[in-house]
């Protein structure tokens, strides 16, 4: 057991915890975060993405002693009230299905829109293609992440 | 004594028919530079989200493929654990890296745009990992 400090989503929090534990298990159920989802536990589905230093990783697969002391978003961290541009298409669309894999997906549309706010389709599948959705929610997620590129695009030319 | 010469001649014709077909069936030489433009888009889907977008990985949990000691001594190795995966102890620019790496499902051209990617970027500089290479190692 160590003592840690994790930086999630603008808040410091200090865990007792095995340096080794996968820094999901410390997001989850130390921290008590439960948006970010268990998939695969091999970092293959996506569905346990988070952003360590502003890139999107897969927290299933990363030991919390390598996440210590750095900023951590989850899905919580992205907005209180469901109003970040991604949750916004998010909901318009009506994106999820049973929903369990959208916490990663929405982590990775974030990110994606980050680096490359106006992406193609091809943008879009190459930088999604590692997160696998069981009920197939592709399209709409294709469309929302453009929807969310415009809302970005007129929120920072209103700014 | 004709019978001969026309022998000789249509040998010779044959010959000259295959050397020039043999001529014509060479392949184009392989082009390392398209493959690695190709290799970038599989990196970016298949491998950067535990490599890292410039091949840094993250210190003691994914080995670093830039300047990456571990990965550019053994061309056939990277082959293999790019189709298989790896597990188990190794040892990357003195630091020793202990997980799992599950093998990618790529088709042999992907596999070797992929490695002549990594290959050569972020100061890494290898030959060509052409895709028969990758046939043969399947």
């Amino acid at each position: 057991m160590a003592s840690l400090t994790l930086k999630i989503n603008n808040k410091t929090h200090t865990v007792d915890v095995d340096p080794k534990m996968p820094l999901l298990w410390a997001i989850r159920d130390v921290v008590g975060l439960t948006g970010t989802k268990y998939g695969c536990g091999i970092a293959q589905c996506g569905a346990c993405t988070v952003h360590l230093g502003g890139t999107p990783v897969r927290s299933c697969s990363i030991p919390v002693s390598a996440a210590a002391n750095k900023d951590i978003v989850t899905i919580e961290g992205l907005s209180t009230d469901n109003s970040h541009p991604v949750q916004q298409a998010w909901i318009a669309e009506q994106v999820p299905q049973c929903g369990y894999c959208q916490s990663g997906q929405i982590m990775a549309a974030t990110a994606l829109l980050k680096k490359t706010p106006n992406p193609t389709d091809k943008d879009i599948d190459t930088a999604m293609q590692g997160h696998i959705c069981r009920c197939g929610t592709y399209p709409r997620i294709r469309k929302a992440i453009k929807a969310a590129s415009q809302l970005m695009n007129q929120k920072a030319s209103i700014k | 004594m004709k019978m001969k010469v026309n022998y000789f001649v249509t040998a010779a014709a044959i010959a000259a028919t295959g050397f020039s077909l043999t001529a014509f069936q060479q392949k184009p030489k392989f082009d390392l530079k398209a493959s690695i433009t190709k290799g970038k888009e599989v990196y970016t889907a298949q491998c950067m989200n535990c490599h890292m977008e410039q091949g840094e990985g993250m210190e003691g949990v994914f080995p670093p493929l830039a300047k990456s000691d571990y990965l550019m001594a053994d061309k056939k190795r990277s082959i293999q654990q790019v189709i298989h995966g790896v597990s188990g102890e190794i040892k990357v620019n003195g630091v020793t890296y202990n997980g799992d790496m599950p093998g990618v499902e790529l088709t042999d051209e992907e596999v070797s745009d992929v490695l002549n990617y990594v290959r050569n970027s972020w100061g890494n500089k290898g030959d060509a990992v052409k895709p028969e290479e990758v046939k043969t190692a399947r």
